[in-house]
């Protein structure tokens, strides 16, 4: 992903900036259509008002560059498109949440709905157990579109010849195409989110009712749940998150659904292709296998060694679970979450925070460094050490197989270190910032590696107590981490630019 | 036809596989528990 030149063009940027922000109004008609079913009138008011302003907003923007539609993007106005989308979106979409009551401030409710976009789950949320239906549809809703892309969804929307969706589908963190063109691609992910959305809503429905709720809540929730879990977001309805089922068969449902939404869409769509070969072949999923048994051992032993869970069960109903909701940066919770750092010992915490660091697969729903970057890493690796120790002649090319077998080129190479790079320079920043604000080294680490993976596992820090400061820094990385960086800071240059424009 | 089944069958493949998953904490937990 880079930025090709100097960009110029406000009208078209506003044009399809609008386009995703009508999208999002119409969204809410979802949440609305929920509260009117359970008679919630106040939260129907404040969703049909929401909707008006978001649709309104997205109009005007849309009429002011609609001459403009058909100029051709470069990559770094793509990239502000995508950017700015999600920072107007997330403004817009916290309208709904301060209205409720349920949240301290505009703040709080800006974190949550970046929180949700993100896929990341931490809330700041108050009293979540007696939310209204329609509001926790709206906070479902956010990670479900999040996960797939909000530019994603837009794109659905648009003509095939549309020459500037590549740009912006590339500006979503999403660089690989499932077909020739971006909007067919971007129809794709959404039709194997549906498909999946149909399956999982039943079998979660299943669990939910077998965990003993009524048909409608076992209806609801499921579908939440299985929202939650596709997308890797983390966001239940119950303070207790999935500890509130206390049901193994339950749990082991959002596992499947966590570790598919973890996959790559270029992989699903291989994969529901008839090449099902690809599951065991593919870069990602060869290593996301191996650093899930060794970090499974690491936790395990951990665990043990504390005589935190010494029984099998309770070591892979909460030892494990947690681990493989961090890795796949789901962020479920089965225990408290100060369970964390008053019981689960160093290893275990050193081996979940490497984990959350490390992700789920890149083009899909989870965050972290990705798969394919960890397995672009090891290979590089894994090659130069070869040629320390073998003649030149014997070195071959360097290879992955990830939906075909790709020769790896510098530019590659060099992409995913940066970008790992970022990551790395981010997390040190939050941890930072953490112990700043007075947290232990451990918890700091811990909740910085959570934000920069997009997981929303807590030790504890993330609440609506903490300073303003704190929940401020957080959102920010969770926005830069989600978008991998680029498209927000080609945006943060693009600001500053104009301003100094006018200014100085 | 033919597509739909082949998806369907990729669906429930790609369960499978995140099912399998789970072994790895089952195997584990049960080796150093001693189970």
């Amino acid at each position: 992903m880079t930025v090709e030149k100097p960009v110029s063009k406000l009208h078209p940027i506003f044009y399809f900036i609008g386009i995703i922000i009508m999208t999002l109004g119409a969204l809410q008609l979802l949440p609305a259509v929920v509260s009117a079913f359970y008679a919630e009138w106040r939260i129907l008011t404040v969703f049909l008002l929401t909707t008006s302003i978001t649709i309104l907003t997205g109009t005007i923007m849309t009429i002011w560059g609609y001459r403009y539609r058909h100029t051709r993007l470069s990559f770094g106005e793509g990239t502000i498109v995508a950017s700015g989308a999600w920072l107007l979106g997330t403004l817009l979409c916290a309208i709904p949440y301060y209205l409720s009551g349920n949240y301290l401030s505009y703040l709080d409710c800006c974190f949550d709905v970046m929180s949700g976009l993100t896929t990341t789950g931490l809330t700041l949320i108050q009293d979540i157990d007696h939310l209204s239906n329609g509001i926790n549809m709206w906070r479902h809703i956010l990670t479900f579109v999040g996960g797939q892309g909000m530019v994603v969804l837009a794109l659905t929307f648009l003509s095939k010849d549309q020459s500037s969706s590549y740009k912006m589908y590339v500006g979503e963190a999403k660089d690989e195409k499932l077909l020739p063109n971006a909007v067919n691609t971007s129809r794709q992910i959404w039709f194997i989110s549906l498909m999946y959305l149909i399956v999982g809503t039943a079998v979660m429905t299943t669990a939910a009712l077998s965990s003993g709720l009524s048909p409608d809540r076992a209806f609801l929730h499921g579908m939440w749940i299985y929202m939650s879990a596709w997308s890797t977001g983390g966001f239940a309805p119950m303070s207790q998150n999935i500890l509130y089922y206390h049901s193994a068969y339950f749990e082991s449902c959002t596992i499947v659904f966590f570790v598919i939404g973890s996959f790559n869409f270029a992989l699903h769509y291989t994969v529901m292709s008839g090449k099902y070969s690809e599951l065991r072949r593919n870069i990602e999923t060869v290593t996301f296998t191996i650093t899930l048994m060794l970090l499974t051992m690491i936790t395990t032993l951990g665990l043990m060694k504390n005589s935190v869970y010494t029984d099998m069960a309770v070591l892979f109903r909460k030892g494990f679970y947690q681990l493989v909701s961090g890795h796949t940066t789901t962020g479920f919770m089965t225990i408290y979450a100060r369970q964390f750092y008053h019981e689960w010992g160093d290893i275990a915490l050193f081996a979940i925070t490497v984990a959350m660091l490390l992700g789920g697969s890149a083009c899909s729903t989870a965050g972290g460094f990705k798969g394919l970057r960890t397995g672009i890493i090891f290979s590089t690796f894994k090659t130069e050490v070869k040629r320390l120790l073998l003649p030149e002649s014997r070195i071959s090319e360097q290879k992955i197989h990830h939906i075909r077998d790709v020769i790896l080129s510098d530019s590659m190479i060099k992409n995913a270190f940066l970008i790992v790079t970022a990551y790395i320079v981010t997390f040190t920043v939050a941890t930072l910032i953490g112990m700043f604000a007075g947290f232990p080294f451990g918890m700091a680490v811990f909740e910085a590696a959570s934000v920069t993976g997009n997981v929303g596992l807590s030790i504890g820090i993330t609440s609506a107590a903490m300073p303003v400061y704190l929940k401020f820094t957080y959102l920010i990385i969770i926005w830069l981490a989600r978008l991998e960086f680029m498209s927000v800071l080609a945006l943060g240059s693009y600001i500053v630019r104009k301003a100094g424009r006018k200014y100085i | 036809m033919k597509r739909t089944i082949t998806s369907v069958a990729g669906i429930l493949i790609e369960m499978l596989s995140a099912a399998g998953t789970m072994l790895v904490g089952l195997i584990a937990a049960s080796l150093i528990s001693g189970a």
